[in-house]
């Protein structure tokens, strides 16, 4: 029995010598680290923020206690209302569930003074939920809250990119790059941004101010280029405007949501070509005249 | 020793393969035009009228810019919840009829028409909830018009979801709003609670004595949740990979009910068919091509802008007229993409004289798609701009069939080469081989959408991908 294990040990040793051996030419790195590097190309990986699998830390482990708050249950309750009462349609709310959780971890809300150009303008009395993350203990809290498992919870936490299962820098800046933000110096105002705040597209400040990422298009392409931080949209960047308002947000100053030049919404900066005349009142056809189809 | 004085050597030959080849390119870029697809009568304007110029009071989205209050004052000041109690007690088939009429191709993308959409929605079911449920989860790069329409006129779209809703006779209605849309999320919600407070929608909506509810749901940043049935699983509380198609979602949908997966625009336009008629809404744009539409005009324009125009308008006359022009004249001109990064990529040569409907488009090749028009000028480089959309495919790939998560990684990584020229020739058709393997072999239509621009790179500017290669080759890059 014994002899039979020590020759089959053999064999793998062989083998393991004879392949060691075939790539060591290619790499000097043992062959499991050869799949990791796979594992790091591949597309599973690529979406959302790093990798799938939770690394303990000093901040997110088993033990780091999470409660909802009573304004989150409210929240959470009022979110259940919307779906089917079965099994099933509680479901339905793991992601408001998650969005409760980043808007309860949000420390950033009160410190950002967003203003509007527009008179009359809605602003958010509470955090909407970009300025937060999602830690462990909150994925085992919705899964209980809703009556089903942690990976039930885990599988939408890790699917959808916003949902942040590591702590982020207090303004969280997701930059668009996509073609036709890109096409409009999208890069440019991150070699801006990379420069003023010294650090790298994915990294965050020493001091956790800026956690800086570069996401898919967020859809302002006509307000090109532009930034998220937080809740807050902020279009029409230069590589001069943008690190004034990096400084701006940084020293709890106000900043200017939308447009960061003179433009209004989605009118070019030429001004508008159409709706140049008062829009009409109510009107509608004689409906009885509508034949049976 | 004699033999290789006389010829030159294998290597020399190589090294000169290059020069002599990227000579040849460079006079072929110079003289012949680009070879587009032939274009058919049918792209060109008639000769009984041209398209465009649409008129303020032609306009359905009047609060665009943000002209008026967006809440309920606002709205009914400029027309919304006016007499809705008598079009829904129209009853179904005669919304439906009207929506026929009026020839609504959805907005969303595919075209396809809205009244025979509607129609596909059981009509005798008794023992399931029927949902309407609406696409806010505009990711399509380029798009930015369902955004306008949830800021500044939610209005229309909860008035159209009631009026949607009864068309098909469904029972509530989930708005799917992307995740970074924040603030358009806050001010549905908002409108939402007006419309629930004011007795417009809830129990016996508008006094009709017909329930019907509204709700939003975030999504979480996933452009894949845009395509319906991965907004199902996503709605669902699932991680949002699509299904198989049979079953249709009007069969088995959210919760395995019937139901439909509507676009915001089309929806919000439904009320202004009910009232102004389809007819009237059918006698804009060409035949089959009905209708106003909201286009966005991103890139190298001087204007950059939202606006609402009539469907068959000349590319040059919504440019020229709305975006103040190419950046640098009209011959700056490089190339456009008319629909959304999912289509194909259009040559100037195309661009002179197509007109931006669903059919014209689609005989030239590209598609109307969401009608997001990005522009670019002689200073672009094509072949980055469209190696960026490549990687924005292979982030974006749910990663569920092989096809499309091999595929598309494998087409992100050519295309960096492509950007640098560290390529051979020969892998330009390799790449389209690819392309083709993913084309139509997907569980869902990502996979088709992240070929498209790839195809349309190689067919329109092939010169350029060869040029860079042979450069880097020849060691001038």
């Amino acid at each position: 029995c014994g002899s039979i294990h020590a020759h089959r040990r053999g064999m793998l040793a062989r083998a393991a010598s004879s392949f060691a051996r075939a790539n060591a030419q290619r790499s000097i790195l043992p062959a499991v680290s050869r799949h990791a590097r796979l594992f790091r190309t591949s597309t599973a990986l690529a979406a959302g923020q790093g990798s799938h699998i939770h690394r303990d830390s000093a901040e997110n482990n088993e033990d780091t206690p999470f409660e909802f708050t009573k304004e989150s249950l409210a929240e959470i309750d009022k979110y259940l209302s919307r779906y089917p009462d079965t099994p099933q349609g509680r479901m339905s709310a793991i992601m408001p569930c998650l969005w409760v959780v980043q808007q309860q971890m949000d420390r950033a809300h009160s410190d950002i003074k967003a203003q509007s150009k527009y008179e009359g303008a809605f602003t958010f009395d509470r955090p909407q939920g970009s300025g937060g993350w999602v830690p462990l203990k909150a994925m085992h809290a919705i899964a209980e809250k809703l009556g089903t498992s942690h990976m039930a919870v885990y599988e939408v936490a890790t699917f959808f990119t916003m949902y942040n299962r590591n702590v982020q820098g207090k303004f969280h800046i997701q930059l668009c790059a996509t073609t036709p933000c890109m096409v409009c110096g999208a890069y440019d105002i991150l070699a801006a941004i990379e420069k003023h705040l010294g650090i790298k597209c994915g990294e965050t400040t020493k001091d956790g101010m800026f956690t800086l990422t570069e996401v898919e298009c967020l859809g302002a392409c006509v307000n090109a280029p532009m930034i998220q931080v937080n809740d807050y949209f902020f279009e029409d960047l230069t590589p001069q405007n943008v690190v004034s308002l990096l400084d701006n947000l940084k020293e709890g100053k106000p900043v200017m949501v939308g447009p960061q030049n003179d433009r209004i919404h989605c009118l070019g900066p030429q001004g508008r070509t159409s709706l140049t005349t008062p829009p009409k009142g109510p009107y509608c056809r004689d409906l009885s005249q509508i034949a049976d189809p | 020793e004699g033999s290789s004085r006389s010829r030159p050597s294998a290597a020399s030959r190589r090294d000169a393969a290059p020069e002599r080849m990227l000579a040849l390119t460079s006079r072929a870029l110079q003289s012949a035009p680009v070879r587009a697809a032939p274009a058919l009568s049918r792209a060109f304007s008639t000769a009984e009228r041209t398209y465009g110029g649409l008129k303020d009071e032609d306009r359905i989205f009047t609060n665009l810019y943000c002209d008026g209050s967006p809440w309920l004052d606002g709205a009914q000041k400029r027309g919304d919840w006016y007499k809705t109690k008598d079009i829904v007690l129209l009853g179904p088939d005669k919304i439906v009829a009207e929506v026929k009429k009026s020839g609504l191709r959805g907005r969303g993308g595919a075209g396809f028409p809205s009244g025979l959409k509607w129609s596909f929605m059981p009509k005798n079911n008794t023992d399931k909830p029927q949902y309407l449920v609406v696409n806010a989860d505009e990711s399509e790069p380029g798009t930015c018009k369902d955004r306008e329409i949830m800021r500044h006129d939610p209005h229309k779209l909860i008035e159209g979801c009631l009026i949607a809703g009864t068309a098909m006779r469904a029972n509530a209605a989930y708005i799917y709003i992307r995740g970074e849309f924040v603030y358009e999320a806050a001010v549905l919600e908002r409108a939402i609670d007006e419309a629930y407070k004011a007795g417009l929608i809830g129990k016996n909506a508008c006094g009709t004595g017909k329930d019907f509810d509204v709700h939003v749901h975030r999504g979480g940043g996933a452009y894949i949740c845009g395509e319906e049935t991965g907004l199902l699983e996503s709605l669902e509380g699932k991680a949002g990979k699509p299904r198989l198609k049979p079953p249709f979602p009007a069969n088995a949908g959210l919760y395995g009910c019937p139901t439909t997966v509507t676009n915001v625009e089309t929806v919000a336009v439904a009320p202004t068919i009910m009232r102004r008629g389809g007819d009237w809404f059918a006698s804009f744009g060409r035949k089959n091509n009905s209708g106003t539409k909201l286009f966005c005009i991103s890139g190298h324009v001087n204007n950059p802008i939202t606006v609402e125009e009539e469907m068959s308008i000349s590319l040059r006359e919504l440019l020229e007229k709305h975006c103040g022009g190419v950046r640098g004249g009209w011959d700056n001109l490089l190339g456009v993409i008319p629909g959304g990064s999912s289509v194909p990529i259009m040559t100037k040569e195309t661009c002179d004289d197509v007109l931006m409907d669903f059919d014209a488009l689609k005989d030239v090749g590209s598609g109307l798609g969401t009608a997001a028009v990005t522009v670019f000028d002689k200073s672009t480089d094509v072949v980055a701009a469209i190696g960026r959309l490549a990687k924005f495919y292979a982030h974006e790939s749910c990663g569920q069939c092989t096809p499309c998560r091999e595929g598309t990684t494998w087409m992100n990584k050519i295309m960096d080469r492509m950007v640098t020229g560290d390529a051979k020739l020969e892998e330009i058709d390799m790449l389209m081989e690819i392309s083709q393997q993913i084309e139509g072999h997907t569980i869902c239509a990502l996979g088709d959408a992240a070929a498209w621009p790839v195809q349309g790179l190689i067919r329109a500017f092939r010169p350029a991908m060869e040029e860079r290669i042979m450069m880097k080759q020849a060691g001038k890059l």
